[in-house]
């Protein structure tokens, strides 16, 4: 089912959460709200779900107008950050709970619940209760509990943000193929980028209570917005250039002579680590001259970290482990750097 | 007050500052304190109340009906603060636990007033309210309607005196379950009563229960406000305790010790009830604590 989200807005107290918001999600999509702490994420999620109120706005699911229904008359599926299981009840009542509030008979009931536990893979486990399962199964058992009742729209709060490293990736790739599986419309919260780009068809990047940027993973990483949607989605490098005829060019602060000119969007120049060329003898008179300061070998990818000599800043260099043995490069040595690629913003935001 | 057997747990472990003598000091100060005056009292009462025999002791309760009435008063007067509180303390826990409301934190203050002031000036304030001389005094009389010195004077008062205790025991429980498994209730398609019944009372249910174990011991041994308010009518409006304390009055120490070792004989039980809920709550927390 689809989802609209129009013009909402939510205040706590003097802290604008969410503000003027608006978002469309379509049917079947699986869409990540992601962003730092505190850009409401979360309040907007529950928003959709019917927890919270907006101040102002509306919510649609499908064209059927639900901002005044409460949760429990919107029929989604929520799963929360910390699971929220009952604890009193053990798996298989937990699972079965949505279906047991709406009358459903017991024997309907027990062969639902068995299919989720098949889903979910923890047959067997259904007469344990929360505290005897370990972190990885109550975030299954969570996800079952939301799914039992076939809601229309599954809403996840940071779904994997209280599990360790393993077992994060391990669920999240089940949460892709179970999305695959059932193709219910859903949307989850999370800080974690790279998180957002394994699980997501479409990531939604948010800060302050705005929403910054929509699009599929590649799009938002290839093309960022603005210099937070860079920022936010990798790590990247900061310079401080001129521009001349329309082109960047990268100087250091220290061999820039005077302030650059005012006609100039931006002096402040964006490049990705890998789109960092590092030379040996510099190609162009632009070249960056730069000291080696410490070079991490380990993987496919080699991290270099660069001292820029003219501003002293550090860059940050990502090459393949090919490129890293044909240039032969060690610590202390002096070399030059040349980028691939820039970007650069409209100055509303500093990194 | 779950967390008393955790204290008490983490100083058993033998302090190595300590030398041997303060502790066996401080230890025997504690216990010949409690014995002489607690347990010897306890052991008196009992003592007294059977001192001429079983028989004797049982004519002193059931053959005088002024003492049954009071034994029968207050078993009936107990049960309905009981539901009051309960019904009042249930509601209010959950405001104060869930809402964020002007007056809150007077409303949670207020609720303390009881256990700070004296149950007399309790009693006071009910025949200031419903006596003749009193605010509706008049009106009541007018509506043929008496309050004070019968049963729901006695109802009031007692119910001013135990308000805080179902209330006290709530919020904490509430607070620390936290609101998450009750919205996802909500979100499950469950409505409020549905949410309460099943998942609201399972979790605050030992704290309700233990909770309505001081509120009913409470109740029952009301004197302050009650005395008060009541006419202190044989037969009619007298408590036990109130019953016990005429009968001392009168010289007829038998019947008031037998009295009042019923009193003592409910305050043990409700005490065994006590520790034995505050070793379960101990094991839910640990339960919960380890689901988080």
């Amino acid at each position: 089912m689809s989802i609209s989200v129009k013009n909402v807005s939510k205040k706590f107290g003097q802290f604008t959460a969410l503000d003027k918001v608006s978002l469309n999600i379509p049917d079947g999509d699986l869409v990540a709200l992601l962003g730092p702490s505190g850009s409401g994420k979360t309040t907007l999620l529950r928003i959709i779900a019917g927890l919270e109120n907006p101040d102002e706005g509306s919510v649609l699911h499908r064209d059927e107008e639900v901002t005044s229904k409460s949760a429990k008359d919107r029929n989604v599926g929520f799963v929360f950050q910390h699971y929220a299981l009952f604890r009193h009840l053990t798996v298989f009542d937990n699972i079965g709970f949505g279906l047991s509030v709406r009358g459903v008979p017991k024997e309907k009931i027990a062969s639902r619940v068995r299919e989720l536990l098949h889903l979910i893979r923890l047959e067997g486990l259904e007469k344990r209760y929360p505290s005897q399962l370990s972190g990885g199964q109550r975030q299954r058992v969570a996800l079952a509990r939301a799914l039992a009742a076939q809601p229309r729209v599954l809403l996840l709060d940071e779904p994997f943000g209280a599990l360790d490293a393993k077992v994060r990736l391990e669920l999240r790739e089940w949460l892709r193929r179970l999305h695959d599986e059932i193709h219910v419309t859903s949307i989850f919260v999370t800080h974690d980028q790279e998180e957002a780009f394994a699980v997501a068809d479409t990531v939604v990047v948010m800060r302050n209570g705005k929403i910054e940027q929509i699009g599929t993973p590649a799009d938002v990483f290839e093309n960022p917005a603005n210099a937070f949607v860079m920022d936010f989605l990798g790590q990247v490098n900061v310079f401080q250039g001129i521009i001349a005829d329309g082109l960047p060019k990268i100087t250091g602060f220290s061999s820039s002579k005077g302030p650059p000119e005012k006609d100039f969007c931006s002096n402040t120049i964006y490049v990705r680590p890998y789109e960092l060329e590092i030379e040996i003898m510099p190609s162009a008179s632009d070249s960056l001259p730069a000291k080696v300061l410490h070079v991490n070998p380990a993987g496919p990818v080699v991290r270099i970290h660069l001292q820029d000599l003219e501003s002293t800043s550090r860059v940050f260099v990502e090459v393949n482990f090919a490129k890293f043995k044909e240039l032969g490069i060690s610590t202390g040595q002096k070399v030059f750097i040349q980028p691939k690629r820039v970007r650069i913003f409209a100055p509303d935001y500093m990194i | 007050m779950g967390n008393k057997t955790i204290i008490t747990a983490s100083l058993k472990k033998k302090r190595p500052e300590d030398s041997e003598w303060v502790r066996y000091l401080l230890t025997t100060m504690a216990l010949g304190v409690v014995f002489l005056i607690i347990g010897i009292p306890v052991f008196h009462v009992f003592f007294r109340a059977f001192e001429k025999g079983p028989m004797v002791y049982l004519d002193n309760l059931f053959g005088n009906p002024n003492t049954r009435h009071s034994i029968f008063l207050t078993l009936s007067i107990a049960p309905r603060v009981v539901f009051l509180s309960v019904v009042f303390g249930v509601s209010a826990a959950w405001a104060i636990a869930r809402f964020r409301f002007p007056g809150r934190t007077i409303l949670l203050t207020l609720m303390d007033l009881p256990l700070a002031v004296s149950p007399v000036v309790a009693g006071l304030v009910f025949v200031l309210i419903f006596g003749m001389q009193g605010w509706m005094g008049e009106w009541l009389s007018a509506n043929n309607m008496q309050i004070l010195f019968g049963t729901p004077s006695l109802v009031l008062a007692t119910c001013f005196v135990t308000l805080p205790y179902v209330v006290r025991e709530l919020i904490p429980v509430l607070e620390t379950y936290g609101e998450e498994e009750e919205l996802a209730a909500v979100s499950l398609g469950a409505n409020g009563w549905q949410m309460f019944w099943r998942i609201t009372m399972p979790n605050i249910r030992l704290a309700l229960v233990y909770g309505i174990i001081l509120c009913n011991a409470r109740a029952m041994g009301e004197f302050g406000a009650v005395y008060v308010v009541s006419g202190r009518i044989s037969g009619l409006n007298d408590t036990m305790p109130l019953r016990v304390e005429k009968l001392f009055q009168e010289y007829d120490m038998p019947a008031a010790f037998a009295l009042a070792s019923v009193l003592t004989f409910l305050a043990l039980v409700t005490l065994g009830v006590k520790t034995y809920l505050e070793k379960s709550m101990a094991h839910q927390k640990a339960d919960a604590g380890e689901s988080t």
